[in-house]
């Protein structure tokens, strides 16, 4: 399985787990110029941006590194952008990150981290 | 929702009023805090949003902001931990927006929502009293802030106790008890010394600038040290003054707070900010923690040439005041300077026993170090020689003790207190008019030394309870300044 195969698997797994948590997925990989949003979920009244990542080994860092603060800027303003094309204006947002580790073919560790960061 | 706490900043002993102003809307996640807010106030974000969590209350997962006003004061300190999490607090609606209409707050929080006690609590509780609101801050500091007259102080240990409503008002607790003033050094203890035991007295009577000029080990530093026993307690007022800059330099005012004098020995290697306050934020310095008691200074002459003359302005003024770029700080000074040093460097000038090593150019170079300036302010300079050795070995008692010496220097300054308002000009008589008249021509004295020889001649005549100042007495003050002009 190459790199973006388990990306997208990945993705797939963490789109599943918000639902089963009562989240409506609104948004799959949505892209401007700069960028890309991997999930974008409501969850009550809060609109959710979630960044998933998914390693199928440690030798790069763990998962939550690849959500470092330079990332973390970066959707931060995608997220604003998603939300003027959107035409979603006052509203609670809440950045989460959903990190995968995958152990075998077919068992992987999900975390998700609530309110992982917000916009400085 | 908004919602404002008012709370104070530090400059110099004030605590000049902030308003903490919480602002929580919609939109992108954020904890932001501006207001010209130095990095340990930025750092309350992080203790507050931990405390708040900790304590069981929410922390909005919203865009909440955070002004300090007005905005151009420079803040500093973690005093605005408190403040920003009840304004937070009330912001959210987890506690009702008019809770602080008439009630400021200041502490630290720790991560599990305690509240600690911060530097200048003495000040905030002044400045609380002064704009008639209560205080909301850290149970620890309910004793210290006590010393406040009708201060409505409302202690609190935890953030998460305020949920129930604001803590009771406690207000003034009694006086602190006087405390048994605590010299290390007893002048019975001191063999021999006795003019110099004698210049103690006056310059505790008067609050006089003292210089002990003497050869290695003639006991300068131990008369210096006995100088603490002899001062007298201090007033209400001077207790609340002393306490307040004990209180923003961090340190425990309570002391102060009992009467006790402070008495403060930097050694010669601080520096100009460490002896008249300085830094970022500004802190006061030894000469200000030394207000309304002693500053000594051991070997006077080895401090850095800046540092000495860096104590003019604030001897004179009884204030210091520091110019920085964030503003002008005030630190209040009023000190009796006593300070000690060798005549020469070898340090045997003038004495009986031993030779002199130095040449004449050497010892005129290292009486220069001080400087005429400084000479000037030292009212009482004299010279502390070696003592005849019979006398520490047999150890006979000394004349003189503490106790006795303090009963004449409290008489004194009752004395002083007691007698009619009349300047010392006017209460001169004849002869003492004549004695200072030729004696300050002889000397070449300056202007300011001639005012100051008039004070000590003052203090001298209340000592013997004297209305008048006679002749003897402006004698006995004049022989006080002979080591200078040698």
């Amino acid at each position: 399985m190459d790199r973006s195969t388990i990306g997208a698997r990945g993705e797939d797994a963490a789109a599943g787990y918000l639902e089963r948590c009562g989240m409506q997925v609104i948004d799959r990989n949505w892209r401007d110029g700069r960028g890309e949003l991997d999930i974008v979920a409501i969850d009550g009244e809060t609109l959710v941006i979630c960044e998933v990542k998914t390693r199928a080994s440690e030798s790069k860092g763990t998962p939550e590194d690849a959500v470092s603060p330079a990332k973390q800027k970066r959707l931060v303003r995608l997220a604003r952008s998603y939300m003027a094309s959107a035409g979603i204006g006052s509203t609670n947002v809440r950045f989460d990150a959903i990190t995968i580790r995958v152990l075998s073919d077919d068992r992987a560790l999900l975390r998700h981290h609530r309110a992982a960061f917000e916009a400085e | 929702m908004q919602a404002t706490v008012p709370t104070g900043t530090l400059v110099g002993v004030d605590a000049v009023p902030v308003e903490v102003q919480a602002d929580v809307s919609a939109g992108l996640p954020l904890f932001g805090i501006v207001g010209l807010a130095d990095a340990a106030v930025m750092e309350a974000r992080d203790r507050v949003r931990a405390a708040l969590r900790s304590s069981g209350y929410d922390f909005p997962n919203a865009r909440v902001i955070v002004n300090l006003a007005p905005a151009p004061l420079r803040k500093h300190g973690t005093g605005f931990d408190l403040p920003i999490a009840l304004a937070v607090l009330c912001a959210t609606g987890q506690l009702p927006t008019e809770t602080f209409s008439n009630v400021s707050a200041v502490g630290e929080l720790g991560l599990d929502g305690s509240v600690r006690s911060v530097p200048g609590m003495l000040a905030h509780a002044v400045a609380a009293n002064g704009r008639g609101m209560d205080l909301l801050g850290p149970a620890a500091a309910a004793d210290v802030v006590g010393a406040v007259p009708e201060l409505r102080y409302r202690p609190v240990d935890s953030i998460g106790a305020v949920r129930a409503g604001l803590p009771g008002r406690r207000s003034h607790t009694s006086d602190a008890p006087a405390a048994d003033v605590q010299a290390d050094v007893d002048l019975a203890d001191i063999a021999g010394h006795e003019t110099a035991k004698r210049c103690l007295e006056i310059a505790a009577a008067g609050g006089h600038n003292l210089l002990l000029v003497g050869p290695p080990g003639s006991g300068k530093t131990m008369l210096a040290r006995a100088m603490c026993g002899l001062l007298p307690p201090l007033t209400p007022n001077e207790r609340l003054e002393a306490a307040l800059v004990q209180s923003v330099a961090g340190r425990d005012p309570r002391a102060s707070l009992a009467g006790v004098r402070p008495f403060r020995a930097p050694h010669h290697s601080c520096s100009i900010a460490g002896l008249v306050g300085g830094g970022t934020p500004p802190l006061p310095g030894e000469i200000s923690l030394a207000h309304t008691g002693v500053l000594f200074l051991d070997e006077f002459p080895e401090f850095g040439p800046a540092t000495l003359q860096s104590l003019r302005q604030p001897l004179e003024e009884g204030a210091v005041t520091l110019v920085r770029a964030c503003g002008v700080v005030r630190y209040p000074s009023r000190v009796t300077l006593v300070a000690a040093m060798n005549p020469c460097r070898c340090g045997y000038q003038g004495d009986p026993a031993r030779s002199c090593s130095c040449s004449s150019p050497m010892i005129a170079q290292y009486k220069a170090r001080i400087g005429g300036p400084l000479y000037d302010r030292m009212d009482l300079s004299i010279r502390v020689d070696r003592i005849d050795p019979s006398l520490l070995i047999d150890e006979i008692a000394s004349p003189s003790s503490t106790e006795a010496a303090r009963a004449r220097v409290l008489a004194a300054r009752e004395f002083g207190r007691s007698r009619p308002p009349v300047g010392v000009r006017a209460s001169l008589t004849r002869s003492a008019r004549h004695l200072l008249e030729a004696g300050a021509r002889g000397a070449s004295l300056s202007g300011r030394a001639v005012t100051r020889l008039l004070g000590v001649a003052r203090t001298i005549a209340d000592m013997s309870a004297s209305a008048r100042v006679e002749e003897e007495h402006v004698g006995e003050a004049l022989g006080y300044r002979a080591w200078e002009y040698q």
